[in-house]
């Protein structure tokens, strides 16, 4: 099983407290894919993944972790 | 208006049309139904241009993929079972049933026909065969 895992909050406040609609609206998502990716309840597909991890000026991996389960 | 305001707007105006449409069915006025199915469309449109911000994402599309994946189905399976039951029940005694029954069958291999056809339409559109 495998999970992957986000620091998009942490990120965010580390960014001057950027708030969900000012990611949305750089990244070009809604408030809501935001939402439930910093909830866990989404994966982005890897062009988003991309979008964030250049918003927050860092490597994909310093974003997105994937963790693996057996 | 915000992306929360515009769902509600949606839902309601969805509403009205569906009530609207029914209405003037129901008193054989096609015409009128026609109207507001397009003056309905308008006001969605007006409404979603009104909207700060992004509608719909990827996010969305997923969901709606598999809503749609749901919906096709429940839909098939419904029909499929619908028209068995109604072709055992009318065998040798309604024929309305028995046409009902065939209609419905052959609706439900329209819906994958029309499926398969749309699935082997996007794999070859994204690569998927060689």
């Amino acid at each position: 099983m495998a999970k992957i895992s986000n620091n998009i909050r942490r990120l965010r406040f580390d960014h001057n407290e950027m708030t969900q609609e000012d990611l949305a609206n750089k990244v070009g998502c809604t408030r809501q894919t935001i939402i439930a990716l910093e909830q866990g309840k989404y994966v982005p597909s890897i062009e988003l993944a991309f979008r964030i991890a250049r918003v927050f000026g860092v490597n994909i991996e310093k974003v997105f972790q994937y963790e693996e389960h057996s | 208006m915000s992306y929360k305001t515009f769902r509600i707007w949606q839902g309601i105006t969805a509403f009205i049309i569906a009530a609207a449409v029914a209405v003037s069915v129901s008193f054989d006025n096609w015409i009128n139904a026609f109207a507001i199915i397009i003056a309905g469309l308008a006001v969605l449109i007006i409404i979603r241009s009104r909207v700060k911000g992004m509608v719909a994402d990827e996010r969305t599309y997923t969901i709606a993929g598999k809503a749609s994946r749901l919906t096709l189905n429940i839909a098939i399976i419904g029909t499929a079972l619908a028209g068995v039951i109604l072709l055992v029940v009318g065998r040798g005694k309604s024929d309305i049933l028995m046409d009902v029954g065939f209609g419905l069958e052959y609706g439900a291999c329209a819906l994958m026909i029309i499926n398969a056809l749309a699935y082997n339409y996007y794999s070859r559109k994204m690569g998927g065969k060689e």
